[in-house]
């Protein structure tokens, strides 16, 4: 854990110059009052807002507050409540009509919170995700606690459906949804709706802290449970906030405070299986019951504030959406009579240790924490100062996210005493704000007066209702005829760490034009390596877009033109904006889940890559722009089996450090590289052309433990998209293992199981095979299915593997291709000796040539070689078979897809044996497990040259994330600590010379001895 | 804003007010037997008369324009303007319910309830009715039976749990809660309703009671948003109450055991909506929907 923490302590130092850098140039704020224009008239007291961003796409966004269907907060002249919506990221705001409520009432709803799901919701007439919100209704006059759902939030024509409705002493609901989005849950909303389910001492116990979960509530008919997450018995009751923080990998935290009415204190409940268990995976220490106390005994904050009431909320929390072990919280207590302290702590071990404060601020409330996509957090509250109401946005600004930016960004700066709260006076600013985090910046609502005077505001800030700046005065209409009295308005800002128009990214997914990833953080799309906008060329064109998606082309191996390759990467900005430029950095990977990627500055000798970074000058449009034909070839050595990766930058949005460089999407933590970072993109999709309609091959996939701790890797099987109409069968089973398998581990796995490989130790290699068999694909159609490496139910990596269909003439085509790679690959590297590498393709033009050329030469010479390469290891992936197999096959058509599978196999074959002589593309990641075993094996740690590893390990490893160092010096590096190793772990090597593969092979032979 | 002022404008919608006293028994009989134009103007609450200026239009970002849209200018706003402000001379976008029904320079009454208010409003169209180019000034009475028949379905609904309807006289306030022996102390939502009980002499009884009887009335004196619409009885004002037993959904906000069984005991009414507590000049309207029920 510590060293997990001191890994992204180390990112969040270079984060933080990004952050700086991106301040001090492109970053934008904006603030904007959200009262449309055709309401000008309106004097409602809007407060208590809550705001809610779509995940699948920033620019839609609703908001809520205390809103009234008229303008003047009399009884509904409606049956329907007003939300705030906009689809311009806050630009613009607009009232939609569509939350129940009763004619008549007196009032549009009671408490109300919105959130967005990440799955669309299919709506016919606007892409959107669902829309879920709690209130307490004012339909009936219990006034229940509702659950509502909206599938599309912009047309204004059908009122939220209710999902849920709990009655009895209910209050304050705060929902939050999140899809998952891989696993067994995936694409199902996950929706959690805290609230206090009988206040007023009518619960058993005391105990009130409740969340309604619905496990899957985009589905028809959704089912919801009640868990309850107080364990404790109370006086009477917890505090009427309950706060759910749900992660993609399937924590929930939920805060409270417990024991509102005796002894009240912060509570966190944390549950790791989408609240599925009950919420009991967080024990305090004092009684060994479920949820963690964060403080002690708390004095509460009561009586009224700036003209609004204390006490009745003032909780939130956040998790960092990179690591689920981080959580923080923020609260209020009290700060003397009328008065209230903002407190901000954290938890880096998933909720068992809590800071102190890490951020306080008297005479203020209405605490809201949220965490960027960058790790940043940013707290916004609402404080009295001087008889004004300051609303003031705090980030953190250090690696470590624990010291926050003084005095923060000031959003406004209004009167608390004018205008007066005639009316609903205790809720004048409301009991919450809202601050969400999207990609890298913080969007938030809060509610303040709307005395007009932009000395008060966020400069440049906005009024859409009709305003006169100089007098100071609103208006119900352009004319300016009919003078409107002050309120309270709701407000909307975005804090840019990142202005959209500097926010270029590379599409992690292409459904076709008008379906792809819009550059979100994290993107939705849960395969998100199959169509991608990277992608391998064999000349130096970028070929033609099908569906908006670029065609890919494996990579070719060999000398001369045969090994060059050309990559490609296109890049996009949602909005226009100033013309820039943009550096595409492309790295390569050994094909599978795991494997570290290389690049130029690791000294792969068999990949090189030729040409500079391409550097796309962007006009001021918003794009697509496609790179130039980056260069790069593939010795005759290597294996054309690869995962292509790019990661971008520009001077003012460089990607998240560190670079993929030395490094595997997952590890050595679980940060979601890939999705979490729009600016990095990968393809790790390999196509076997068969012939007709239908086929059937087998692949096979290197599974490289990244992590620096032995594991089991639990690979998941399945088939999405269009596939499915297509694939008829499919099983991924372990191959090669030199292990036994371990207890409950399967060998073997079918679609949607999920298959686990065994104590994989750092650095190790196993293979998997993946046997797919299609049926009825169109001509040049595609069929894959999809493996994902999960950690818990988050994919961090994942690679596809099918078949493409083609004409036998073209199947042969490319059989041919294949196989002049592989054979070549054995007389440069494996002593091949039979097999001319300059086969004649020309004369193989038909079937029957073909299945001359298989039978009379390729099977034959495969053989021969084959018994050298043997040799050198043991036939893991039982060739000899392969080769009869092939043999026996009568079919052209047949042969062709058995060839395809006989030549993966041998490819997968070759790269085992080479990696045996140690991997370059594993340096880093051996260095990072040094470091890791002598902090924390007590024994290494206790030698008196441990901290001179540890030190110069650092050195390295930042060099290599920063760029300032490539492996070069990793032969330098080993002499440094090599007196160390050999004291800890005795002799296994010199670690002497300039061969990295070899280096890093003994490398982690003392690295395997220390561990054990 | 005094009280009595807001509750006034809430109950009161001055057009409507102007035109019932202008339809009189007209309206009665048009309610019994709606005209098309009646039934429209009932189920909403935007009316305008206006002109077609575009078909397969909006204004709308929001809402792409089809052939059930439509942009009209704006003549003469009927209801709707304390939803959105006066818009007449403006224009707008319609929702139409029948789509291509109607053609640009078409002039005709629209009924219809709010879907987006932007930049500009949209509203959905329950239906509309063409009027000709030389129209009276005066709103048709079908028109505002139907607009009457509107505001008053709310008070029709509290009358239909009523157990008591009078005007009355406050004789006194007092918490509740402080009254009630044995009663346990208990925390309160922030939305608790805190509960008042008045004590009110009859001066014109119109269900289930006579003048010069003295009723318990609870009323929530909250200001919470829950509560501050309800009108807070003071000594010496005069309303006219409708006054419920406790219903069974809204026990639980009878905050404590005490409070409802002190309910029970004193034979109290609660009043806890808008509507149970009119503005003493509403008696007239509230004794005709009475009729209007009978």
């Amino acid at each position: 854990m510590e060293a997990r923490d001191r890994a992204r302590a180390r990112i969040t130092a270079i984060l933080v110059g990004v952050l700086v850098m991106s301040l001090g140039g492109a970053a934008q704020n904006r603030l904007v009052n959200m009262i449309p224009q055709n309401r000008s008239g309106e004097r409602n007291q809007d407060s208590e807002p809550t705001l809610a961003i779509d995940p699948n796409d920033y620019n839609r966004m609703a908001g809520s507050a205390f809103t009234w269907d008229n303008l003047t907060q009399g009884p509904m002249l409606t049956a329907t409540a007003p939300i705030y919506i906009s689809v311009d990221r806050g630009a613009t705001w607009t009232l939609a009509y569509i939350v129940p409520s009763k004619m008549g009432n007196g009032f549009p709803t009671g408490d109300i919170n919105l959130t967005f799901g990440s799955t669309l919701s299919g709506s016919p007439l606007h892409e959107t995700s669902w829309l879920y919100g709690g209130i307490l209704s004012a339909v009936t006059s219990g006034y229940p606690m509702s659950v509502l759902r909206a599938q599309d939030f912009q047309d204004g024509a059908t009122v939220m459906a209710t999902l849920d409705t709990r009655t009895g002493n209910v209050d304050q609901p705060h929902t939050k949804a999140l899809s998952a989005i891989a696993g067994a849950p995936v694409g199902q909303d996950k929706l959690y709706v805290g609230f206090n389910n009988g206040y007023s001492c009518v619960a058993p116990n005391g105990r009130t802290s409740t969340l309604d979960i619905s496990q899957n509530a985009k589905v028809a008919a959704p089912s919801f449970a009640l868990t309850l997450i107080q364990s404790r018995t109370t006086a009477c009751q917890d505090g009427f906030a309950q706060v759910p923080a749900p992660h993609l990998d399937g924590t929930v935290y939920a805060a409270f405070i417990g024991d509102w009415s005796g002894s009240p204190r912060v509570v966190v409940v944390r549950d790791d299986a989408w609240g599925t268990g009950g919420f009991t995976a967080l024990t305090d220490p004092s009684d060994s019951k479920p949820g963690r106390f964060v403080t002690t005994a708390l004095t509460l904050q009561s009586g009224t504030m700036g003209q609004q009431r204390l006490g009745a909320s003032n909780l939130s929390i956040a998790v960092d959406p990179r690591n689920s072990d981080r959580v923080y919280v923020a609260y209020g207590d009290s700060n003397g009579a009328n008065s209230e302290t903002i407190h901000v702590r954290r938890s880096i071990d998933r909720g068992q240790n809590w800071s102190g404060d890490l951020l306080s601020a008297t005479s203020a409330m209405n605490p809201q924490v949220a965490i960027n996509s960058l790790g940043t957090v940013g707290v916004l509250y609402q404080r009295l100062v001087s008889g004004h109401w300051e609303a003031r946005l705090r980030r953190t600004t250090d690696a470590d996210a624990t010291t926050f930016d003084s005095p923060g960004l000031l959003l406004a700066n209004t009167n608390a005493t004018t205008p007066t709260g005639t009316i609903a006076s205790s809720v004048y600013v409301g009991d919450y704000a809202s601050l969400q985090a999207a990609g890298r910046n913080f969007f938030g609502m809060f509610s303040a007066s709307n005395y007009p005077d932009t000395a008060t505001f966020l400069p440049g800030v906005v009024f859409q209702r009709y305003v006169d700046w100089a007098s100071h005065k609103l208006y119900a209409e352009a004319a300016h005829t009919t003078e409107v009295p002050l309120s309270i308005d709701p407000y909307f800002f975005e804090a840019d760490t990142l202005a959209p128009a500097s926010d270029f990214y590379v599409r992690d997914w292409t459904t076709d034009a008008t379906h792809a990833d819009k550059g979100v953080e994290p993107s939705t799309n849960p395969v998100f390596y199959t169509t991608s906008d990277v992608w391998n060329r064999r000349n130096g064109s970028p070929g033609p877009f099908v569906n908006d998606q670029p065609t890919n082309q494996d990579a070719g191996n060999g000398s001369g033109n045969a090994g060059n390759n050309w990559a490609f990467a296109r890049v996009r900005r949602n909005v226009t904006g100033p013309s820039a430029s943009v550096t595409a950095h492309f790295l390569v990977s050994k094909f599978g889940v795991g494997s570290n990627y290389v690049d130029s500055t690791t000294g792969d000798p068999d990949v090189s890559f030729l040409d500079p970074d391409p550097v796309i000058a962007t006009g001021a449009g918003a794009g697509p722009w496609t790179t130039s034909a980056y260069h790069w070839r593939l010795s005759a050595i290597a294996g054309n089996h690869l995962c292509l990766a790019v990661q971008i930058s520009t001077p003012g949005s460089p990607y998240i450090p560190p670079s993929l460089a030395g490094a595997t999407p997952g590890w050595p933590t679980t940060d979601l590289r890939i999705v979490n970072d729009n600016h990095k993109a990968q393809r790790n999709m390999h196509l076997s052309t068969t012939a007709g309609a239908s086929g059937s091959v087998s692949d096979y996939a290197i599974v490289h433990n990244g992590a620096l701790v032995t594991r089991d890797m639990p690979l998941r099987i399945a088939v999405s998209g269009i596939s499915k109409r297509y694939v008829r069968n499919a099983q991924l089973r372990t191959i090669g293992s030199q292990r036994p398998a371990t207890v409950g581990a399967v060998e073997a796995a079918g679609l949607g199981k999920t298959l686990v490989v065994p104590a994989v130790q750092p650095g190790e290699n196993r293979w998997v095979r993946v046997d797919v068999e299609a049926a009825g694909l169109p001509a040049g159609g595609t069929a894959f299915v999809t493996v994902e490496e999960l950690a818990g139910d988050v994919p961090v990596n994942g690679f596809a593997v099918g078949v493409r269909t083609g004409d036998l003439a073209g199947a042969i085509r490319d059989s041919l291709n294949i196989y002049r790679g592989e054979a070549e690959r054995l007389v440069a590297g494996f002593g091949g000796k039979a097999t001319e590498p300059d086969i004649k393709l020309r004369s193989v033009a038909t079937g029957l040539a073909y299945m001359r050329f298989v039978r009379g030469e390729l099977v034959p010479h495969l053989r021969k070689d084959l018994a050298a390469v043997r040799e050198r290891g043991a036939d893991a992936f039982d060739l000899e078979a392969l080769l009869r197999d092939v043999e026996t096959e009568t079919s052209a058509a047949r042969v062709v897809a058995k060839v395809a599978t006989l030549l993966n196999a041998l490819d997968a074959s070759l790269t085992a044996l080479q990696l045996q002589r140690g991997d370059p593309a594993d340096i880093v990641q051996m260095v990072r497990w040094q470091k890791q075993l002598f902090r924390q094996n007590q024994k290494v740690a206790q030698l008196a040259c441990a901290p001179k590893v540890i030190d110069a390990s650092s050195e390295f490893i930042e060099g290599r994330e920063s760029g300032k160092l490539t492996n070069r010096e990793y032969p330098e590096h080993l002499k440094r600590v090599v007196s160390c190793l050999r004291e800890a772990a005795g002799i296994f090597g010199g670690l002497e010379g300039t061969d990295f593969g070899a280096l890093q092979k003994e490398h982690r032979a003392y690295l395997l001895a220390l561990a054990r | 804003m005094k009280q009595h002022e807001r509750v006034k404008r809430s109950h009161r919608v001055r057009l409507m007010a102007a035109l019932a006293l202008a339809c009189g028994a007209a309206a009665i009989a048009a309610a019994a037997q709606p005209d098309p134009m009646t039934d429209l103007a009932s189920r909403s609450s935007i009316v305008v008369l206006g002109t077609v200026v575009r078909v397969g239009a909006s204004e709308e970002p929001l809402l792409p324009a089809t052939n059930a849209t439509a942009v009209i200018k704006i003549e003469k706003m009927l209801a709707g303007a304390d939803l959105v402000g006066d818009q007449s001379g403006g224009t707008a976008t319609v929702i139409l319910k029948a789509p291509q029904t109607i053609k640009v320079g078409a002039r005709a009454y629209f009924f219809g309830n709010p879907r987006l208010a932007g930049k500009t409003l949209t509203f959905a169209d329950e239906g509309e009715i063409p009027v000709g180019q030389q129209l009276a000034a005066a709103v048709p009475p079908a028109l505002a039976a139907g607009l009457q028949r509107r505001s008053d379905q709310p008070l029709r609904e509290r009358l239909a749990i009523a157990a008591l309807v009078f005007r009355g006289t406050v004789q006194s306030v007092r918490a509740l809660e402080s009254e009630v022996p044995g009663a346990p102390r208990e925390l309160r939502s922030e939305h608790d309703p805190e509960w008042r009980a008045a004590i009110v002499r009859v001066d014109s009884a119109l269900r289930g009671t006579q003048n010069g009887a003295t009723v318990t009335v609870i009323f929530p004196n909250s200001r919470d948003i829950m509560w501050f619409n309800v009108p807070k009885p003071k000594e010496g004002e005069q309303w006219v109450f409708l006054g419920h037993r406790p219903q069974e959904d809204e026990t639980r906000l009878l905050r404590n055991e005490g409070v409802l069984r002190f309910a029970q005991d004193q034979s109290a009414v609660v009043v806890s909506h808008p509507f149970d507590v009119l503005p003493s000049a509403d008696e007239g309207r509230v004794g005709r929907v009475i009729k209007e029920g009978q």
